[in-house]
């Protein structure tokens, strides 16, 4: 199965409100917030897309939509992977941990990096940053240099004082 | 000579305190098997058959307990930082630092939220080498001025 047949299964199963964009060589299916689990679950269980390889979310800060999440599927089978594009208003979503396992650290890494709540998530925790630190640092109003976070910390009393 | 000739038997040599044991310290300089990034592998390169640090007697221990230098070889993010200060705190005196490469130096490129601006925040350095990465002739020649510092060093007193 290629894109162009897969989309044609996916206009039968979901016939509203969906786009289809091939750019760059990638394919995106562009789908509503209200839509996206059942058409994730659809292409998981009915298009052999078995493979959850990254969930992004982006930060539109100037958008209605103020987060992009996408989730980026690989079928081993078909050979084919396309990136499924959610714009969502506030900072939630629902969580796909139900259907892959795989998200539970995708989505942990897209909540410490960009603040999205995936509701329903099992584990909701910060996984690169470490847990005193406050704020989403790959927003776009996020101060790039900003360190007086880290100035005054000393989690393991080593007598560490930062300046700089 | 006048006084010491023929009082001992063949084969003994005098030296000073100072100078044998820096002899011995500058000559055996372990740096402890330590790194964050991409200097690191310069610093693997400099350690390998072309460069060869052996010949320095600069031989990577595994362990900080048997390692007199820490080569400080990348970026240290926020999170390595106390990692690396418990290095530093479980290598023996007498030992030395060197900040290899701007990251180690100054933070370099990496002027951002999650990055230690030098590692002299939280370690005192001895020897700071420029470069994005270091040649490995950089490297030598810190190391190189490091035992030229030993040499100068005095040992029973300040």
């Amino acid at each position: 199965m290629n894109f162009e047949e897969l989309k044609d299964k996916l206009k039968r199963a979901f016939p509203e409100g969906v786009g289809y964009i091939e750019q760059h060589g990638c394919n995106f299916i562009d789908v509503d917030v209200s839509e996206f689990k059942a058409m994730l679950k659809y292409l998981r269980d009915e298009c052999d897309f078995e493979y959850l390889s990254d969930v992004v979310a982006a930060h539109w800060p100037k958008r209605k939509e103020k987060f992009d999440v996408i989730y980026n599927l690989y079928s081993i089978k078909n050979k084919l992977r396309v990136f499924v594009r959610v714009k969502i208003e506030s900072d939630a979503i629902e969580t796909v941990t139900d259907l892959w396992k795989s998200a539970i650290f995708l989505e942990r890494e897209q909540y410490d990096l960009v603040g999205v709540r995936f509701e329903g998530h099992p584990d909701l925790r910060r996984i690169l940053m470490p847990e005193y630190f406050t704020g989403h640092p790959l927003r776009k109003d996020y101060p790039l240099k900003g360190r007086k976070w880290f100035n005054d910390v000393d989690e393991q009393n080593l007598g560490i004082h930062f300046s700089k | 000579m006048g006084v010491m000739e023929h009082k001992f038997s063949d084969n003994i040599l005098t030296a000073s305190v100072d100078g044998l044991v820096n002899w011995a310290r500058r000559s055996s300089l372990w740096p402890v098997t330590f790194g964050l990034a991409c200097c690191a592998i310069e610093m693997m390169c400099t350690g390998a058959a072309k460069y060869d640090l052996d010949r320095f007697g600069v031989i990577f221990r595994a362990s900080p307990r048997q390692a007199d230098v820490m080569i400080v070889a990348g970026t240290v993010t926020r999170k390595m930082a106390p990692v690396v200060r418990k290095v530093y705190d479980q290598m023996p005196d007498p030992r030395w630092v060197i900040a290899m490469g701007s990251c180690a130096t100054s933070g370099g490129i990496f002027d951002t939220y999650a990055t230690v601006q030098g590692v002299d925040e939280i370690v005192p350095v001895d020897y700071y080498i420029p470069g994005c990465p270091p040649r490995p002739e950089a490297l030598l020649d810190a190391i190189v001025a490091l035992q030229q510092q030993i040499k100068t060093e005095k040992i029973l007193r300040k």
